[in-house]
């Protein structure tokens, strides 16, 4: 019995083919299998890279929370500036002198919004001492244009607040870097820019230490004294206009005179005395060709009553040069003529001496 | 996972083994093939070393006759058995060995297992125990159980002729 069974399995004999398909099937697994052993490489890969994004997401996030976007400098004699974010949260306080940085010793100010780090700040025992009568409170912000005004406002109203006035300033942010080069805050660096205009010698170092009220005041003071300067200067031009015109007057009169030959003769030492007294500086920014028949106009009124009449003041101004030479002839009084006529011989004279001259 | 030449080695040493306890199991030659590879498959991934050549087969036996018993719980395989491949297999097999296969064959699984294990593997009671997870006095009663049954179906003509009868 046991020998028939074995001998009838020994007729069981795999079939070639199928020892072969076996192994080629084996074979294509393994190489398939490769890669669920390389999946938790991949994976773990795959898990690195995502970890690495999301810290470079938080990093990312978080510089970008942290960049400092705007500036708003608090300066009475201490020093301090506020470096806000871009949601106008304080992301670093920096004293700019030691009275400063005695402020801001205990104060905690991080993250805080800048109005309450400005509540803060001015509700502070070491800021009331220099809160008093005379100083002046100043907030310089440097920011985008979009910011600008918002921090104002926000500064200044916070500021008033804790029952403070204030001034406020803005600059670029380039500026501001410039400030923080130099270590100073930016309110007195502002103040600096605008003190060096008028004095050159005042450093950066002598700025720090003095406090703003002072420095308010050295710039208003410059600032006062350059406001008479413009004031010489228009004085000096209208003289100069004066003197021009003076000159171009003296030139047409002698126009006139020669081409009126020897009307005005008579007048002319009187019209003289009028130049020299009765001329006032409001009429120098008349033309010659306007001043021309006003100047007959105030010869007449100051010396012969019957010229100033309207009607030939109108006649005449309205006439242009050559006519007006011609016109009076024809136009004044017959009287006038003669009068004109009678003191030929004089106008003719002056303008010999004139020409002498 | 191992190397390729010991899996091929263990493929042309066991190949025969595998393929005789397929055969028995197994109705056709598409399932048997599934198994073969399978059981092989098994061995290609199973990492721990054994502890020698005795190990190794019956490893691969219990291996073997576990994949097959799992291939036929299969409820889509149980459903669709086709008897056909059975003896276009048998066919090749000479007249008198046919007639033990066949009564092999028409044994229940567990009588099949044991009578295989003693009778061509050469296995004791113990170590047949041992790899189908029974106890040694099971295998006992399976051998002499299954033993009976042979000599009933071998013995009667009428039982070969009406398994015949049946199977076709």
């Amino acid at each position: 019995m046991a020998n028939r069974i074995q001998d009838a399995f020994d007729n069981i004999k795999t079939e070639p083919q199928l020892i072969e398909s076996t192994k080629q099937f084996l074979s294509k697994k393994r190489r398939n299998s490769r890669m669920p052993s390389r999946r938790p490489i991949f994976y773990g890969a795959l898990a690195a890279v995502c970890m690495a994004l999301f810290l470079l997401a938080g990093i990312g996030g978080y510089s970008w929370a942290q960049t400092p976007v705007s500036y708003v400098a608090i300066d009475v004699n201490p020093s301090i500036e506020l470096a806000l974010n871009r949601f106008d949260r304080v992301v670093s306080v920096r004293g700019y002198n030691t009275e400063g940085m005695e402020i801001l010793k205990d104060l905690p100010l991080r993250g805080k919004l800048y109005t309450a780090a400005i509540e803060l700040i001015m509700g502070s025992k070491a800021m009331a001492a220099y809160l008093s009568e005379g100083a002046d409170l100043v907030f310089t912000i440097a920011a985008d244009s979009q910011r600008e005004s918002a921090l104002k406002s926000g500064a200044e109203s916070s500021a008033s607040h804790c029952g403070h006035s204030s001034q406020s300033a803005s600059v670029d942010l380039e500026s501001a870097l410039q400030a923080h080069t130099y270590g100073l805050s930016l309110g007195k660096y502002y103040a600096w820019l605008q003190l060096i205009q008028y004095d050159d010698s005042v450093t950066i170092e002598d700025c720090r230490d003095m406090s703003m009220a002072e420095l308010h005041r050295r710039i208003s003071e410059y600032e006062s004294g350059e406001e008479e300067y413009p004031n010489e200067d228009t004085m000096q031009e209208d003289g100069n206009t004066y003197e021009e015109e003076h000159h171009l007057e003296e030139d047409t009169y002698e126009e006139e005179h020669h081409l009126e030959g020897d009307a005005y003769g008579e007048e002319y030492p009187l019209e003289e005395d009028a130049y020299d007294e009765g001329y006032v500086p409001e009429e120098g920014d008349a033309s010659p060709q306007e001043h021309h028949p006003e100047e007959i106009e105030d010869h007449g009124n100051g010396n012969h009553s019957e010229y100033g009449t309207a009607t030939e003041n109108e006649s005449v101004s309205t006439e242009t040069e050559p006519t007006y030479t011609e016109s009076p002839p024809d136009t004044a009084a017959p009287q006038e003529t003669g009068q004109q006529q009678n003191n030929n011989g004089h106008g003719h004279r002056y303008r010999q001496q004139r020409s002498h001259h | 996972m191992r190397g390729e030449t010991e899996v091929n080695h263990a493929v042309d040493t066991y190949a025969d083994m595998v393929r005789r306890v397929c055969f028995y199991h197994l109705k056709n030659q598409a399932d048997t093939e599934d198994v073969f590879q399978e059981v092989f498959l098994k061995y290609m991934l199973h990492d721990e070393p054994f502890k020698n050549k005795e190990h190794e087969k019956a490893w691969l036996l219990r291996v073997a006759i576990n994949a097959c018993k799992d291939y036929l719980k299969n409820f889509f395989r149980r459903n669709t058995v086709s008897l056909d491949s059975l003896y276009e297999m048998a066919a090749e097999i000479p007249e008198s060995h046919r007639e033990v296969l066949e009564a092999v064959l028409s044994l229940p699984g567990k009588y099949k297992d044991a009578i295989y294990l003693h009778y061509y593997e050469g296995y004791s009671a113990a170590e047949i125990g041992q790899i189908l997870g029974k106890k040694e006095n099971t295998v006992y009663s399976l051998l002499s159980r299954g033993r009976g049954m042979l000599k009933d179906i071998l013995t009667d003509g009428d039982g070969e002729h009406s398994f015949r009868k049946t199977g076709r």
